[in-house]
């Protein structure tokens, strides 16, 4: 059996160190240190539920081990929004009803949270191609689309 | 395959140096996302060579030098003149994965439907490679990308760069990848980087992959094309079809994910033809050099 | 949108859980294993079809770290059906917790609690299995090949209620009826068709697999937190494959990730709750993706014989449908799906013949079982693309084809009566029915007029465009039940508590905006509390598109008898008599203005005051009519000649579901039913392996569309008022998955003129057809 191995990264905001294994996933890490809102979908990267933001950019925690974490910055649905102030996406997706399960529901906000963060008013393509990939099978995206146009200066039904 | 332990040098000398030593036992990682197509149970070492500054995308006069751990997102947000990659970025997987893989891992460990060798087998390129000497080798694209990458990189051996030309005044770049769904892996990858003078082809350079056991430059194709006459404006939409099949035709066209090899080989020459179609609108729109 | 206006009902207000879900919080499952929960694996079988000579757990059991390892040997053998319905099943009891034979690639052979998953996976690995391989039976036509091998030969298998089942020939289920004489029928006709369709093995793939976990309660209670659509059901069904009275065992339901059908099953709540019997501690098992694909359900593949024949007139004087579906090495929903094969689809339109066959035959496949349209998905396909067929044949519009004949408000069906879950139907007469408007609405959306046929279209790239007419139902009448209960809190709040199952289709907003319109009251004050067997009343669950139609009016029943509650108190503390009251915005008011009283004022009273009891009532609702939804679709796509790629340009769903309780809801229900049909059409299938190994249980191989490719939806809710239903309401979530594959195999007809029977309507199948059409 391997022996884990001491790492450390910034979890929302806060600097942790953490005892991995080496073929520790970052979504098995990070689901066991308290971040349940980080999914198991697949296990392979194809299906976003397990979406984290790390320095900035989204990324499958399932595929990524957690050494590969390291000294980096990581940002979980757990850190972004709370009751009283929620994210502005998560606003509109409650105002649009763009929920239903939910279970997609934090790998759009924090695909959404990356893309705004770097481009707070992206064109129709460009939103389609960053939100590409979570995959939604209760919602048909539809609202979802329509919450994010919301927040991202297309208007409530601009497509 | 199960990562039983990870090493993180510090330079690019360590890493080449520990991955000479741990010979099969060792992983050059990148961005890793190729990683869960790998079902063994082997124990392997990785060698995470991610954070040694490989990455970046520098302007040179009449290249782009492209740092082998360059994730593709960074090629997928790039523009400059004659730069053309950030199509093929964008046509790749997901934003997750874009934000993940990078260009040298799509390019060193070869999966049958990658697309960064289709695209740079169509575009001028020279690889840099670092030996265990501490020597850069470079390695013309052509060569780099004729067979399975592992005989240029023995353990130890680490691609550290791609050179890409820089599409020069007259040149455009079509890229065509089919698929089922936008993140899908590809069925034919096609891509042409064509020189139009004057109402003419002058030079071409298509490559084809995905369909085809190994991604190659279409020989017959571009003899085929090279000289034709194209209209200043309104492309037919049968536009060089013919000649695509025509150089596609007996090629060992293979059908993955339910598809027949019939219909693949009945779908890469469209996939040709269109990116033959796009390079050539490219060109003419003059939108490089 | 509403035919009549409410406080309540009839508003989009927010989904109660949305926010909490937006925000990440814990609320699945798997999140709320302890730290010190085992981890369950499952052995699967590698064979298709194979008896268990041998099975050695010893080198498992031994392994430090393993807390139990079960197999046929150490676990009673009680048949049972794992379908998710009410009892007697209509599903034979053909399968067992653990059997010494194995049915296909993926059914259970043995299971392992262990510490850790690595631990469970090198337990699995030394388990010794020894398998006598049989020949498989790897397609319908195998199944019912005269000497074919005998899939479910065990002396034990059998089903309760008085149907047909013949194991022996490998058929499951079989149900005919009919009206009238088909063959007369379809020679009266001055057209007559005869197409045979044949639909593929889809999954549900919800975001969240199948996942169960199990623990002992301090009273040695077993306590099931399960992601299911049935916690009634599973806690029967459970206590039965386990062996014990069903109050040993506690089922609850939390927020689970999409179900679709797949979760309408009792599949893993036995094998979990046994572990954690014999381990005497936590046991959490989670399905892998590929397990989903594998060892979860799937859909019904069908094979769908239409005949149909019309006049010139556009009368249809006959309908014969035959079809024969694949339910998998096991049957549960074998016999309810192909039921609804014919009762779902062919009262849509009037004729005075009409013939159906129904069987279902046992193959050593993946298990199909319940999925969103349960039969109607696969039956409507064929009937919708031959209605296009008759229409072309006599040069009349599609759209006025469906117009001329689908069965109309105050008029009824004789395949209601015949046809229902496993036992006679119900007849019924429509209550409600805008199927026109629907049409109408939906054909001037997708600009229905521009339409032209095929042979005028030229270019590589031809839109065609494409309808279809749809029903369903709403819930099972006569056979399930509902139930509902309130009670009145201090702050004038109320708490409800129902069996009642929200998979995310926000079934408890609705209900509660249900309950908060009988009482008066705010959606605010409606605290909700789903799916405990402990502590809600029963509900059969979530399916046959009933939560709305059926535990919506037992909602409705409570709230009424709690209304009285308080209308009594408020009398007695206002000093009016009860009839001169009224309950408005949370207050007991005075019909002439005159006095009025908090709810919370009564309910202090009541609660504190004098003749102090809990103002607070259950009630139960059965439906005696399923009164259908109607839709019509209509879709553009444009189909590329040299690739033979299909793309979605424009998808139009008009849907009159009665009163849309709540209209944004109900639209998300139809756009997220259209996507997946549009998917099931264009880009879903198994492939198998000639040995019956599913070769694509990936979400990397088993395509579903992005935001990227997601064409345009638009959705129009159409209402109407059914009177038996809560506020006018009827069922929504099922009708909009089945019309991707006729609308689309239409709108490809009229595109490129082939016609597409074989879904999913790849790009190498277009390209085929096109060949051969040339």
């Amino acid at each position: 059996m391997a022996e884990t191995r001491k790492i450390s990264f910034t979890l929302n905001g806060e600097k942790r160190e953490f005892s991995v294994l080496p073929d520790e996933h970052l979504l098995h890490l990070l689901r066991r240190s308290g971040c349940k809102g980080v999914k198991f979908g697949c296990g392979e990267g194809s299906c976003g539920t397990c979406t984290v933001i790390i320095d900035g950019r989204a990324e499958y925690s399932c595929i990524l081990y957690a050494f590969q974490a390291d000294g980096r910055d990581v940002r979980t649905i757990e850190g972004v929004g709370d009751f009283d102030k929620p994210h502005p996406f998560q606003e509109a997706l409650v105002e649009s009803s763009g929920v239903q399960c939910g279970y997609c529901t934090p790998g759009m906000v924090l695909s959404a949270k990356a893309l705004l963060d770097q481009d707070p008013r992206p064109t129709e393509a460009k939103a389609r191609e960053y939100m590409d990939g979570v995959l939604c099978r209760c919602t048909g995206y539809e609202k979802i689309w329509t919450a994010f146009r919301k927040v991202s200066g297309g208007g409530s039904d601009g497509r | 395959m199960k990562i039983i332990d990870f090493k993180t040098p510090a330079r690019l000398e360590d890493a080449g140096r520990t991955l000479k030593e741990l010979g099969e036992a060792g992983l050059l990682l990148a961005g890793g996302t190729s990683l869960v197509f790998n079902k063994g149970k082997a124990g392997r070492t990785a060698v995470d060579i991610r954070r040694l500054g490989l990455s970046g995308i520098k302007e040179l006069p009449e290249a782009f030098l492209v740092g082998a751990l360059t994730p593709v997102a960074e090629l997928q947000e790039f523009r400059a003149k004659g730069w053309a990659l950030d199509r093929v970025a964008r046509a790749f997987a997901t934003q997750q994965i874009r934000n993940m893989s990078t260009f040298g891992g799509n390019l060193a460990r070869v999966f049958r439907w990658n697309d960064f060798p289709v695209a740079l087998l169509a575009l001028e390129c020279e690889m840099t490679v670092r030996t265990l000497t501490g020597q850069d080798r470079p390695v013309r694209g052509s060569e780099f990308l004729a067979a399975s990458p592992r005989r240029f990189l023995p353990d130890g051996d680490i691609l550290t760069a791609v050179k890409v030309g820089r599409l020069a005044s007259g040149w455009g770049f079509g890229y065509r990848k089919e698929v089922r769904t936008h993140a899908d892996f590809s069925l034919a990858t096609a891509a042409v980087a064509a020189r139009v003078v004057s109402g003419r082809i002058v030079e071409l350079r298509a490559a084809a992959g995905a369909a085809l056991p190994f991604p190659k430059r279409l020989e017959k194709v571009e003899s085929l094309l090279v000289g034709k006459a194209v209209p200043r404006k309104g492309l037919d939409e049968d536009a060089f079809l013919a000649e695509a099949r025509e150089g596609c035709a007996g090629l060992p066209w293979k059908g993955e994910c339910g598809f027949s090899d019939a219909y693949a080989a009945a779908l890469a020459p469209v996939a040709v033809r269109d990116a033959v179609a796009a390079a050539v609108r490219d060109a003419q729109e003059g939108n490089h050099g | 949108m509403a035919a009549r206006e409410f406080n309540v009902v009839g508003k989009s207000v927010k989904k109660r859980d949305a926010l909490a879900l937006s925000l990440g919080k814990p609320m699945y499952v798997a999140d709320f294993a302890p730290e010190d929960c085992l981890i369950a694996k499952v052995l699967w079988s590698p064979h298709a079809h194979a008896r268990i000579k041998s099975i050695d757990v010893s080198a498992a059991e031994k392994m430090p770290g393993v807390a139990a390892v079960l197999y046929h040997g150490n676990v009673p053998r009680i048949p049972h059906t794992t379908a998710g319905q009410g009892f007697p099943e209509p599903s034979p009891y053909d399968t067992f917790m653990f059997d010494n034979k194995v049915r296909f690639v993926g059914d259970r052979v043995a299971a392992v609690a262990a510490r850790t998953a690595e631990i469970a996976e090198a337990a699995l690995e030394a388990i010794k299995v020894e398998y006598e391989v049989l020949e498989p039976v790897l397609s319908i036509d195998a199944a019912l090949k005269e000497g074919s091998p005998v899939i479910h030969d065990e002396a034990d298998a059998s089903i309760l209620i008085p149907v047909p089942y013949e194991p022996k020939k490998n058929v499951a289920a079989r149900v005919a009826m009919k009206v009238g004489d088909l063959e007369k029928g379809l020679a009266e006709g001055d057209f007559r068709f005869d197409e045979t369709y044949e639909t593929q093995y889809g999954q549900h793939t919800p975001m969240e697999p199948h996942v169960t976990m199990a623990h002992l309660d301090s009273e040695d209670r077993l306590v099931i937190l399960t992601s299911t659509q049935v916690p009634f059901h599973a806690r029967r069904i459970a206590a039965q494959a386990i062996g014990v009275p069903v109050r040993k065992i506690r089922v609850i339901k939390p927020r689970i990730g999409g179900g679709f059908g797949a979760k309408q099953e009792v599949l893993i709540e036995d094998l979990v709750g046994m572990l954690a019997l014999k381990a005497r501690k936590p046991v959490l098992l989670e399905y892998t993706r590929a397990e989903e694909f594998i060892s979860s359900r799937t859909r019904h593949p069908a094979r769908v014989r239409i005949q149909t024949a019309v006049k010139k007139d556009g009368s249809i004087t006959a309908i014969g449908m035959d079809v024969i579906t694949n339910t998998g090495a096991y049957g549960s929903h074998a016999l309810t799906v192909v039921c609804n094969c014919g009762s779902k689809v062919l009262p849509l339109y009037k004729t005075p013949n009409v013939l159906f066959n129904g069987t279902s035959v046992y193959t050593n496949l993946p298990v199909a079982g319940a999925y969103r349209g349960y039969g109607a998905t696969q039956a409507a396909f064929g009937v919708e693309v031959n209605m296009d067929q008759m229409a072309e044949a006599i040069g009349m519009d599609p759209a006025e084809l469906r117009l001329k004949n689908h069965i109309r408000g105050g008029e009824g069906s004789p395949v209601f009566a015949a046809l229902g879950e496993g036992k006679e139907g119900v007849e019924q007469t429509i209550g409600s029915c805008e199927l026109d408007k629907c049409i109408k609405l939906g054909a001037k959306e997708i600009g229905w007029r521009k339409r032209k046929p095929h042979t005028e279209k030229t270019g590589r790239l031809r839109r065609g465009l494409g309808m279809c007419t749809l029903m369903q139902g709403s819930s099972v009448p006569e056979i399930d039940m509902g139930a509902a209960s309130i009670k009145m809190n201090d702050d004038g709040s109320f708490n409800l508590l129902m069996g009642a199952t929200d998979l995310g289709t926000g079934s408890d907003t609705i209900l509660a905006q249900i309950a908060a319109e009988a009482l008066g009251t705010d959606i605010e004050k409606m605290l909700v509390y789903s799916s405990d067997t402990d502590l809600t009343p029963f509900d059969v669950g979530a399916y046959a598109s009933s939560t709305t139609y059926l535990t919506g009016s037992a909602v409705q029943k409570a709230a009424l008898k709690v209304r009285k509650q308080i209308l009594e108190v408020g009398a007695a503390l206002l000093g009016k008599p009860a009839a001169e009251l009224d309950l408005k915005d949370s207050k007991v008011v005075a019909k002439d203005g005159s006095k009025e009283l908090t709810f919370s004022q009564v309910a202090l009273h009541a609660l504190y005051g004098a003749n102090q009891f809990q103002i607070g009532d259950m009630a139960s609702h059965i439906t005696h009519k399923s009164p259908p939804p109607f839709s019509a679709h209509f879709i553009e796509v444009e189909v590329d000649t040299l690739t033979g790629a299909v793309r979605v340009v424009k998808y139009v769903a008009a849907v009159d579901c009665g009163t849309a309780i709540n209209p944004a809801l109900a639209e998300g229900q139809t756009e997220g039913g259209v996507m997946n049909g549009i998917c099931y059409a264009l880009t879903e299938e198994y492939r198998f392996d000639a040995k019956g190994k599913t070769l694509n249980p990936s979400l990397l191989d088993y395509r579903l569309y992005s935001m990227r490719d997601m064409p345009e939806i638009k959705t129009i809710l159409v209402p109407s008022y059914e009177k038996t239903g809560p506020y006018g309401a009827k069922s929504v979530s099922e009708i909009c998955i089945n019309g991707a594959l006729p609308g689309i195999s239409n709108a490809i007809y009229n595109a490129v003129g082939v016609r597409l029977r074989y879904p999913p309507f790849t790009r190498e199948k277009v390209l085929k057809a096109l060949a051969e059409k040339k």
